[in-house]
């Protein structure tokens, strides 16, 4: 399949650990023929005393995510992966996210001033995909794919990052968000659920520059009740 | 003619940098870009115990400069600055380092900050590196009575001057005019200070300097 909208060249895909997100940058880039990009995580030598003393450790585990992220990136830019259509599991921006659930407000102010000027020189995704799923969902599929490092991840931890996931994009202006509700959608399963996404994508974003940056789409998926060949969103609004 | 000419004055405490920026901004008429006065927020948990605070406090530091550098690159004309980001980092980071007040750890990571900022970041025109005896170095201290000043042992002063021998050994990313000030006078002595004066410009574009100087006698 083309690429429904020639204007999106980098998409990337969000949203809170275990909502689908490498899941479905897997399935778009497939079917758009697309590079995919997905998020290394290097070894964090401080994250080892982070998790005995979150308070002392933070800003330096925190100083370490940021700056490997802004390296896998800056890599990427100079490798020109950005000839083609690119989809991408992360955005360089999550980094902030996790810095503001454990860093105090005197160390916060200082990695935004570092995290602004690293920021600065990354290149925007056209389109950011933002997945989200009911608590109940969401510790469901974490405990189907069974990660052991994330088998005692506390629900009180997720619902902070899944609250904290909410802010950023509310106040997120670099791209435009398609909010997708995952709920009832089931991509590696039911492949008729990525035409969801894939319809949503060939009308959206409806303008282009700085406009477009702040449009919202939301769409929530309706499970088939017949073996599907197209699945129709069952609501859409332009926040 | 270039937009910009931008000067920057490196040295070890006490070399004299402060006083050859004060007469440098004099000359031109143009604003010295200082060290930050802000108040490093880390700087008291840094002296109760120094392997546990050095990297927020040096994260600080290096973060408040980068500013500095990233106005300055803002700033048209003649621009003198009064110690780099670069020393931040080639020399009191690393002296921290060396003396085992930084973990490897912590100091992997902030070297990963600073080749980060620093890339960024556009080089000065020209270099000036005040340098100095160890004797004359402790001389000025004595003699200017900075109380925080004082309790520094003589053998952290001379890693130190080390690390500034051994940074500008490996400089290449522009001109350096060295000045021995251990007998330079440059504020009371005129023979001086045309002398040091004369031997800065050499270094520098001829228009800008006079340029910089019609506009210092038409406001005066």
């Amino acid at each position: 399949m083309v690429l429904p909208l020639s204007r999106l060249r980098y998409v990337t895909v969000e949203g809170c650990i275990g909502v689908g997100k490498t899941t479905l940058t897997h399935l778009l880039s497939k079917t758009l023929g697309a590079k995919t990009v997905l998020e290394v995580v290097e070894e964090n030598p401080f994250l080892a005393d982070f998790y005995k003393d979150q308070q002392a450790h933070a800003f330096k585990t925190q100083m370490f995510f940021l700056l490997s992220r802004f390296k896998q990136q800056e890599t990427l830019q100079q490798r020109d992966l950005f000839d083609g259509v690119v989809v991408s599991d992360y955005l360089f921006a999550k980094d902030r996210i996790f810095a503001e659930l454990t860093l105090s407000p005197s160390e916060m102010a200082l990695y935004d001033q570092i995290f602004r000027a690293l920021h600065d020189r990354m290149r925007n995704p056209d389109l950011v995909v933002y997945l989200h799923a009911p608590m109940d969902v969401i510790l469901e599929r974490i405990a189907r794919r069974g990660r052991s490092f994330e088998k005692d991840i506390d629900r009180g931890y997720l619902e902070s990052l899944v609250e904290a996931y909410g802010r950023f994009f509310a106040a997120y202006d670099e791209a435009p968000v398609l909010m997708i509700d995952t709920a009832d959608l089931n991509f590696p399963v039911r492949h008729g659920d990525l035409d969801v996404v894939l319809e949503a994508l060939g009308r959206f974003p409806r303008a282009s520059g700085e406009d477009a940056r702040r449009q919202r789409l939301t769409v929530t998926g309706r499970p088939p009740t017949t073996p599907p060949v197209t699945t129709k969103p069952q609501q859409q609004s332009l926040l | 003619m270039k937009e910009r000419i931008y000067i920057a004055i490196a040295g070890n405490i006490g070399a004299g940098k402060s006083t050859l920026v004060d007469f440098l901004c004099r000359t031109y008429g143009v604003q010295p870009f200082f060290e930050p006065n802000d108040e490093n927020p880390y700087l008291a948990d840094f002296y109760q115990d120094m392997s546990a605070w050095a990297f927020h406090s040096q994260v600080y530091f290096l973060t408040h400069k980068f500013r500095i550098h990233q106005e300055l690159g803002r700033t048209p004309g003649i621009v003198v600055q009064d110690r780099t980001i670069y020393e931040d980092a080639e020399i009191f980071a690393t002296a921290l380092h060396e003396s085992k007040r930084m973990t490897d750890r912590d100091w992997k990571t902030y070297q990963e900050l600073y080749r980060t900022t620093c890339n960024s970041l556009r080089p000065p025109d020209l270099l000036i590196y005040l340098r100095c005896s160890l004797k004359t170095t402790k001389q000025r201290i004595k003699l200017r009575g900075r109380a925080m000043e004082q309790s520094i042992p003589v053998a952290y002063l001379r890693l130190l001057q080390d690390l500034y021998d051994r940074w500008l050994e490996g400089w290449t990313q522009s001109e350096v005019l060295r000045l021995d000030t251990d007998n330079l006078d440059y504020i009371s002595d005129f023979v001086d200070r045309m002398d040091v004066l004369a031997r800065i410009e050499r270094h520098l574009p001829r228009e800008h300097i006079e340029s910089a100087r019609a506009a210092l006698l038409s406001a005066q």
